[in-house]
């Protein structure tokens, strides 16, 4: 191997790479760009239905018989609007009322009579607006119910307070020295989306640039007469797997940037207020560096058994559907419970380490079998991508 | 000179070379004809030490493939025909550099190199340009003036003006005289026997991995008494098939 034919070889491949429309929209543009734009559209549309719902609410009541006060209650309610229409049933399927009140008949009686009176609540499950709303209604009328409670209870001379024996308050544990997680959404948001990234990433950072660098040299025809120079075999082979690692770990970067300008811009959406200690980030770049060194391994080998572009992207586009099933599967997974055995999975390991480290759980036992499990497995993809590389039956495939 | 004995190449049950041998000295160019499949590309990627051979010896400049591959590959340059495989994204500059700077060439001697190679295939115009929107005939310029920035002493030619339109191919037979005025030792396989009666001072004719007939093309002919192109079918059998 000559470091100076490496040297020369990564050189040429990023500038070659980097002259790509391709690496820019597929390594840059899009990590930056997909996240902020995500959010920014998701907040455009909550901040619709948002507006919608802090206007009055319209709704429809179906009563028969004696008009009840739960009906005057309603009607004076702050953020109802009761309408009258026709066909009630039609008008919530058109979105112009969002809940329809409909009380059971005999419903004051049943009030005044002490007797529980059925109220249903009749909603458009299709929409996500009627859906809110709903709760919004039933609210309203639990401060009814409530109030017509606590009438009863004064009459009968009793304190409410007496039935009710416990209050209940939830409070997270942190332990002295740490600050809380937060906790919540944007936890699991954070601890879902950040694996997830950290595995996707480097896979549609780097793969233009490993299709291009293997099946790419085969289809212009460029591999032969590239072999033919006094560079040996192994030092090509590096050169271009650096090329593919720097594009991968660029994807990761960008994404990681987008993710940020995202949380910025949209602090309702996307809340960073996690705070990662130096230590995380010291495995969170190890585990994710070490991921991208063997993905670029697999890619590479794979594109030059590719006979062609087209072949290549066959073969490589499902690697980036294996990568999500990881971090789908350990998305409910309880962190404090995880038993050590699936740290022996290649990939899952990664995952939950990578979970385990951003909420400051660290197992040196779980890292210890993760970096030596990952590393092997970079070693592999290393030795399987030279293996390929030398392979006459693989590169004069044809 | 280039020493051929004895070469075998099986790819798992296919014999695809079964022994052959020849010799090519200093200066000479060599003609390897054959038909598709023969074994012709075969043996020249043995000798550009891409593929390994699997019985006999085959030396360049006295060493041996086995042995001294990098070695080897510094003191040959090797061109293919159709396309040019140059990289459309570098510049024709950046594509001769390159394959210079691989072969060990300093900076000095590949600024040299290339102000004389821009000279001779007048590439004056288009150096500094990339390579994407060039003609055929331009980018074959650019494949030849790579080939042989190191200005390696043995030349291999791999069917090089197949596809290649009359002036393309004119370029390449230009090349190839030229290689051989600059006592360069030359092997070229090609389907055209013009372009063979042309070029070679010697000829080897391949089939199903055997040379079936090698020697001075003068005294091959004689030998026939036979154009080369009937003289080709005879030996490969085709003109009995038909």
């Amino acid at each position: 191997m000559n470091y100076k034919h490496i040297a020369i070889v990564l050189k040429k491949e990023l500038k070659d790479i980097f002259r790509d429309k391709r690496t820019w929209l597929a390594g840059v543009l899009i990590p930056v760009m997909v996240f902020p734009l995500m959010f920014y559209l998701m907040g455009m549309g909550r901040s619709k239905m948002e507006n919608n719902l802090k206007q009055d609410i319209p709704i429809a009541i179906e009563a028969q018989g004696e008009e009840s006060q739960l009906i005057s209650y309603i009607k004076n309610a702050e953020g109802l609007k009761v309408m009258k229409v026709e066909d009630a049933y039609e008008s919530l399927k058109a979105g112009e009322i969002k809940t329809i009140i409909h009380l059971e008949e005999g419903f004051e009686e049943k009030i005044k009579g002490q007797i529980p009176a059925n109220v249903k609540l009749i909603y458009d499950e299709v929409s996500s607006e009627s859906t809110m709303a709903t709760a919004t209604v039933q609210n309203v009328i639990m401060g009814y119910t409530e109030g017509v409670r606590l009438g009863r209870l004064a009459e009968l001379g009793i304190d409410p307070q007496k039935l009710q024996p416990t209050i209940i308050n939830r409070e997270a544990y942190v332990p002295e020295g740490e600050e809380s997680k937060g906790g919540g959404e944007a936890l699991m948001l954070l601890t879902f989306l950040l694996p997830f990234l950290l595995m996707l990433y480097p896979v549609i950072g780097g793969m233009p640039a490993a299709i291009d660098l293997g099946a790419g040299e085969k289809e212009r025809l460029s591999l032969e007469p590239l072999l033919s120079t006094g560079a040996d075999r192994l030092s090509i082979l590096v050169g271009k797997y650096l090329t593919i690692l720097l594009a991968s770990v660029i994807g990761v970067i960008t994404s990681l940037a987008g993710l940020v300008v995202s949380a910025k811009m949209n602090p309702d959406m996307m809340p960073m207020e996690l705070s990662i200690s130096p230590i995380s980030i010291l495995i969170l770049v190890g585990v994710s560096m070490l991921i991208a060194m063997m993905l670029s391994g697999v890619m590479l080998a794979i594109s030059v058994f590719a006979k062609s572009y087209k072949e290549a992207g066959t073969y490589l586009s499902p690697i980036t559907i294996v990568l999500m099933v990881p971090a789908y599967l350990t998305m409910f997974m309880d962190l404090r419970t995880i038993s050590t055995n699936l740290f022996f999975i290649p990939i899952l390991n990664a995952v939950l380490l990578m979970k385990e480290v951003l909420v400051d759980i660290i197992n040196p036992v779980h890292i210890a079998i993760t970096f030596s499990m990952s590393f092997a497995l970079v070693v592999a993809s290393l030795l399987f991508t030279k293996y390929m590389f030398n392979k006459e039956s693989v590169i004069f495939r044809s | 000179m280039i020493e051929v004995r004895g070469l075998k190449k099986n790819f798992k049950n296919f014999e695809a070379l079964k022994g052959i041998d020849f010799i090519v000295a200093k200066g000479e160019v060599l003609g390897l004809l054959g038909e598709n499949g023969a074994g012709k590309t075969t043996t020249l990627r043995i000798l550009a030490t891409m593929l390994k051979p699997d019985g006999g010896t085959v030396k360049l400049n006295g060493k041996n493939v086995l042995d001294s591959a990098n070695e080897i590959r510094k003191e040959i340059g090797i061109l293919f025909g159709g396309e040019s495989g140059i990289y459309d994204r570098l510049t024709a500059r950046e594509n001769i550099v390159y394959y210079g700077e691989l072969n060990d060439m300093t900076k000095d001697e590949i600024d040299d190199r290339i102000k004389h190679l821009v000279k001779v295939f007048n590439m004056e115009e288009y150096i500094d340009r990339r390579a994407g929107k060039f003609s055929k005939g331009m980018k074959q310029k650019v494949a030849i003036a790579r080939s042989i920035v190191h200005n390696p002493s043995i030349m291999l030619f791999d069917e090089p003006t197949s596809g290649l339109d009359v002036g393309g191919a004119r370029i390449i037979q230009q090349f190839i005289e030229t290689c051989k005025a600059e006592g360069k030792t030359v092997i070229f396989s090609s389907h055209s026997m013009a372009e063979v009666e042309k070029l070679c001072d010697r000829v080897a004719v391949i089939h199903k991995g055997k040379i079936v007939e090698s020697g001075y093309l003068k005294e091959i002919k004689e030998k026939y008494d036979k154009n080369m192109e009937d003289l080709f079918l005879e030996l490969v059998g085709e003109g009995n098939e038909l």
